[in-house]
């Protein structure tokens, strides 16, 4: 931490950390060294699947963010999800942004405990809150078990706070131009199917079929994996579900099967009743998502360099890069954005900058400060 | 298919999945949602009866009156803070409302497929929202049926509970008026309330009868077996024992912390209890006590109010079987007043007789000692009845000291007792006898006054095939002749006394077949006017034709018929017949217009009320003038009850009857009294006649009467005048009317009608 910190080579004190511990660190020994070094300064951050700098992805490693200067001005807060409703939680956290002065730009950083909760409400609770005026931008924390158990920091002049369970926000205002991009590399493959049946996380069947039997067709896959989960999970990574929106098809990742019941298990639920396409794609598609992201986040500073690019990448995302690929996107991303980078692999990824939602599976969304 | 046209397809179906199973707050919630994220909008409203429902991404009250104005269809609004939006507003529809959806864009306006779509969410939002409502209806309506059935249910789940506390409560009720005995009542109720309250053990406890503790004479515990113990509490400890003490209901919700808590029983993990009084003519007797070993368990009102209405149920039965007992002490007193004297407390005749029959029927050698006191009438006017009344308990209590133990000591009436006695033995009834006879000859000390007390006794002994009556009546008749030898005596019947009473009977069973059998008749013995020698009336004297004695005068069998109350039978025989000629010979013309009759009114016939009635009875059926009708009422009869003689003389001279007085002289009368009585005539008795011209009493006597009816207006006729002599000094002294055999001895009628009433009838003078 203390070697992370002298890193940054701060001027002044910062306005704001951002801080991002690997799941196999002590959360509560990060949480006091970023005290002990950084005592009242406002600090947001999770615990992740791994991380990501200028220097090339990590793992058991710590990436802060710090966001200084006469130009920028924030606030954070935290939010315990009671009663599983991440809704209000998003929305109660989100007031802190009423406390700001909004300067030329404003965005929101949202840091979610995704286990056990429907993401799109944390977005819609948020949006509740700040509405159309503020884009948000943010992820699911990850634990040492993917979305179980991780951890949240929040620090203002009171000290710190390290726990799960919660959501934590930083609204961020700055008199600079602030850009947010987001980019998945899958594509459509064939006709769409109809989500006869689905549940939480679950699809039971597609087209009135087994929606695992109807994935594997679809997908002209082998025969073994027909009968056995062997191999599953290495078919699947590149082949996640698509859901339509109004101009786009989203990916959701699928994670898992069920033999048995013969139902896919989600990254993210899919909701009954619509269409799904079965997406694929591959290690450049993926590397390619970088582009299409560092295109819309740079594109919004409206040609003013970046001083900053904070990515927000799927944990997912890791297991169709690969090692290699990891190292390639670290590198794409610091190539395209030719300014510091910093970043964490989270659960799910949040990026609402048009419409009231923005929850996104497999998928990098990149925030640009200008 | 296309991403658009899938998105389209895949919009109205998932919009639709909102409406599964989610009320109608988060229904629109959701719907809303739906609806911006279908169209990539940033800003939505829901308007629904006029005000808005749902909104999203509208905190800004600008912003969201800028939409709330916006027209249907699609339009721009222009806001300062995000600049141009584009809104579209479709109407919801819903009967009979201007509900309407608005979607607000920042990036375009929505196309015409996405307005259709949004018309078709819309269109399914109404639709959701009027099913909705009818859902709500049905299932508030469901909810009050539900409800209803509820409440039905526990109406009936508490009438069957209230059935069963009614059968229980009749039950007991029946069980007290079928007088059970009241341990059964008192153990039906125990077992009531352990049946009636669950999860309890249910105890009573009676006070015994050192009063100071209270045993438990019966539990019944959650197996429904009623036992017996005989463990006790002191009256005061505890709550059963203070409930006594303090004769009212208590109970102690946490029993373990409750100052009324026992040590036995908070051991054995007791958590409430309830104990209420058990009354006997409102003092607690007992205490029936609730225990419960629920955790948690508290006895609420309806049960309190149970437990204490059944114990009033036992303290019916204790006052029932108080107020039994009490019935069954006056009927035992009835009965005992009803076979013993309520002065002296021995027993009366009822018991008496009822004894001697017994013993008559069943035994030998019973004998009836007949006591009467002598003077006794005499004491009372003397001192009055308190002292008459001690001494005659006094009496009772000597006689109750001398007799055996199974002797039986009866107060007939008045002053008369009977021995009753039985024993084989003559000298052990004898010397009994005798001992009555001593006893009762005593000076009673009554106040301060010494009183000399003696008896006439009479003892006889029963001989089989005589009744009880029989045995009683002879040693009456014993006891009469001690009374007739002065008193103070003990006289024992004997065989001679036998045969008199015989012959008593005898003459009374004749008497009766004469009665019915019509023997008795009147002779007539005429009243003649001394100076001329004329018939002026008869006096009617009743005879009996014996049917084999011939026939009888009065002297033979009137003493009889008075004995046995058949005298006044047989004057009303004789006043029939006398007025049945009487009327036949006026009828014929025979007699003078005031030609009397007079007839002889026993002095038992003359205490009669229903004498009155009879001489009424006779003048009605009769053409008679009642005034022909002369009554003849002996001195002595008439001063036996002064009172009662001037009301049936006063009864019997309404009627038109004439009184006279017969036999005057012999008896004691007060002249006062004679002053008052409405009499008309008196009757110079024939032993003063008889011995008018020797005896210088008789004489003067004769002479008295005859100035005394003089002074007073009566007139005056001698009787039994046999001799010339005394006809004449009559009518020197001034009597103008006799009667004797000098003119005619009693005839029969047939013979007095034609000596007599051939001859002119002169004007009675007197």
């Amino acid at each position: 931490m203390a070697m992370a910190y002298g890193e940054l080579d701060l001027p002044d004190r910062p306005e704001l950390v951002m801080m991002y511990v690997s799941a196999s660190l002590d959360p509560a020994a990060a949480a006091a060294a970023i005290a002990d070094l950084a005592p009242g300064v406002s600090l947001v951050g999770c615990t992740s699947r791994g991380e990501l700098s200028h220097t090339g992805p990590a793992q058991d490693s710590v990436v802060l963010v710090a966001l200084g200067g006469a130009g920028v001005r924030c606030r954070t807060a935290i939010a315990p999800i009671v009663d599983g409703d991440a809704r209000t939680a998003a929305a109660t956290a989100a007031r802190c942004a009423d406390e700001l002065d909004p300067l030329a730009s404003t965005v929101m950083v949202v840091f979610s405990d995704g286990s056990d909760i429907d993401q799109d409400d944390v977005i819609r609770g948020a949006y509740d809150t700040v509405g159309a005026a503020i884009p948000l931008v943010g992820g699911g924390a990850c634990g040492a078990h993917l979305q179980f158990d991780p951890t949240l920091f929040r620090q203002d002049e009171t000290g710190i706070v390290a726990t799960s369970g919660v959501i934590v926000v930083a609204a961020i205002t700055s008199t600079g131009p602030i850009g947010i991009g987001v980019g998945h590399g899958f594509d459509p493959d064939g006709e769409p199917e109809v989500v006869t049946a689905s549940g939480r996380d679950v699809v039971t069947t597609l087209g009135e079929r087994p929606a695992l039997d109807a994935y594997l067709r679809h997908h002209d896959a082998p025969a073994d994996l027909f009968d056995t989960p062997d191999g599953f999970a290495d078919f699947a990574r590149a082949r996640p579900l698509g859901v339509a929106r109004r101009t786009r098809v989203e990916p959701r990742a699928v994670v898992g099967a069920d033999q048995t019941a013969r139902t896919l298990t989600m990254g993210a639920t899919v909701p009954p009743g619509g269409l799904v396409w079965l997406m694929h794609g591959d290690l450049e598609s993926a590397l390619g998502a970088i582009d299409v992201a560092a295109d819309d986040c740079l594109d919004a500073l409206g040609g003013r360099a970046p001083l900053a690019v904070v990515a927000f990448d799927c944990a997912a995302r890791r297991t169709v890069l690969g090692g290699d690929g990891l190292v390639a996107e670290v590198d794409r991303l610091a190539g395209r954005a030719g300014c510091p980078v910093a970043g964490l692999y989270t659960y799910g990824e949040i990026a609402r900058t048009s419409g009231s939602t923005g929850f996104h599976n497999l998928t990098v969304v990149l925030l640009a400060f200008g | 298919m296309s991403v658009a046209a899938a998105w389209m397809a895949q919009q109205l179906a998932e919009f639709t999945s909102v409406f599964d199973g989610e009320d109608d707050v988060r229904r629109i919630s959701l719907a809303l949602d739906r609806v911006a994220e279908s169209f990539d909008a940033e800003f939505a409203l829901v308007v629904l009866d006029g005000s808005v429902r749902q909104a999203l991404g509208l905190n800004d009250d600008d912003l969201r009156s800028a939409l709330l104005a916006a027209p249907p269809g699609s339009s721009v609004v222009e806001e300062g803070g995000h600049g141009s939006i584009h809104v579209t507003v479709v109407p919801i529809p819903r009967s009979g409302t201007d509900d309407r959806l608005a979607v607000g864009r920042l990036s375009d306006a929505l196309s015409a497929v996405e307005v259709t779509l949004l018309r078709s969410m819309a269109r399914t939002l109404g639709v959701a929202l009027e099913l909705h409502e009818a859902r709500a209806v049905e299932r508030q309506l469901h909810d009050e049926i539900a409800a209803q059935s509820r409440s039905n249910a526990r109406l009936v789940e508490s009438l069957s509970q209230r059935q069963r506390v009614l059968d229980h409560l009749f039950r007991i009720q029946r069980s007290i008026s079928e007088r059970a005995p009241i341990m059964t009542v008192l153990d039906s109720i125990t077992a009531s309330a352990a049946e009636l309250l669950p999860s309890t053990i249910i105890g009573l406890r009676l006070v015994e009868s050192s009063g100071d503790t209270a045993a438990l004479v019966a539990v019944v515990g959650e197996d429904g077996i009623l036992q017996r113990t005989n463990e006790r509490v002191p009256i005061g400890e505890g709550i059963a024992g203070r409930s006594i003490a303090e004769n009212r209901f208590l109970v102690a919700d946490d029993y373990p912390t409750s100052p009324d808590s026992h040590e036995r029983w908070s051991a054995l993990g007791v958590t409430t209890a309830m104990a209420t009084p058990v009354r006997r003519n409102g003092v607690a007797v007992g205490t029936l006590v609730a225990m419960s070993w629920e955790p948690g368990r508290r006895f609420d009102e309806e049960e309190q109010h149970l437990l204490q209405s059944l114990a009033e149920h036992g303290s019916l039965a204790f006052n029932d079987a108080s107020a039994i007992e009490v019935i069954q002490r006056s009927l035992e007193r009835a009965v005992f007043d009803s076979h013993h004297d309520q002065l002296t407390g021995v027993a009366n005749r009822k018991q008496a007789i009822g004894r001697l029959e017994e013993w008559a029927a069943t035994e030998a050698g019973t004998t009836v000692i007949f006591v009467d006191l002598d003077r006794f009438k005499s004491i009372n006017d003397a001192y009055g009845h308190t002292t008459g009344d001690e001494i005659l308990r006094l009496v009772a209590s000597r006689l109750s000291e001398v007799v055996r133990v199974d002797d039986l000591v009866a107060r007939l009436s008045g002053d008369e007792f009977l021995v009753i006695a039985r024993s084989p033995d003559d000298d052990i009834v004898d010397d009994l006898a005798a001992r009555v006879a001593e006893t009762l000859s005593f000076v009673a000390q009554v106040g301060f006054r010494e009183i000399r007390v003696t008896a006439s006794v009479g003892c006889a002994r029963h001989i089989p095939g005589e009744t009880a009556d029989d045995v009683v009546a002879n040693a009456d008749l014993a006891m009469y002749r001690a009374k007739e030898s002065g008193g103070g005596q003990l006289v024992r019947f004997d065989g001679a006394m036998r045969d008199e009473r015989n012959a008593e009977l005898t003459l009374e069973r004749e008497l009766r077949f004469a009665i019915e059998h019509d023997e008795f008749d009147v002779f007539f013995q005429p009243v003649v006017d001394l100076e001329s020698g004329q018939l002026i009336g008869a006096e009617a004297l009743v005879r009996w034709n014996h049917p084999t004695r011939g026939m009888l005068a009065p002297g033979h069998f009137v003493d009889a018929a008075e004995a046995v109350g058949l005298i006044g039978e047989i004057d009303t025989l004789a006043m029939r017949r006398a007025v049945h000629h009487l009327e036949g010979w006026d009828a014929a013309g025979q007699l003078a217009p005031e030609f009397r009759i007079s007839v002889n009114v026993s002095a038992r016939r003359f205490g009669d009320q229903r004498l009155v009635d009879t001489v009424r009875s006779e003048l009605e059926h009769r053409s008679l003038a009642p005034s022909r009708l002369w009554l003849e009422i002996t001195e002595t009869a008439m001063m036996r009850d002064v009172e009662g003689s001037l009301c049936t003389m006063q009864a019997l001279r309404k009627l038109g009857v004439h009184l006279s007085v017969d036999d005057f002289g012999t008896g004691w009368s007060s002249l006062a009294y004679l002053k008052q009585f409405p009499v008309e005539a008196l009757k110079i008795d024939q032993s003063f006649v008889a011995g008018l011209c020797e005896n210088p009493d008789d004489h003067a006597i004769v002479e008295a009467t005859i100035q005394l009816a003089a002074a007073l207006g009566l007139g005056v006729i001698a009787e039994g005048v046999e001799e010339q002599a005394q006809a004449d000094e009559l009518r020197r002294l001034g009597c103008r009317s006799v009667q004797g055999y000098l003119y005619s001895r009693p005839l029969p009628a047939a013979t007095f009608e034609a000596q007599w009433l051939g001859q002119p009838v002169s004007m009675p003078v007197y």
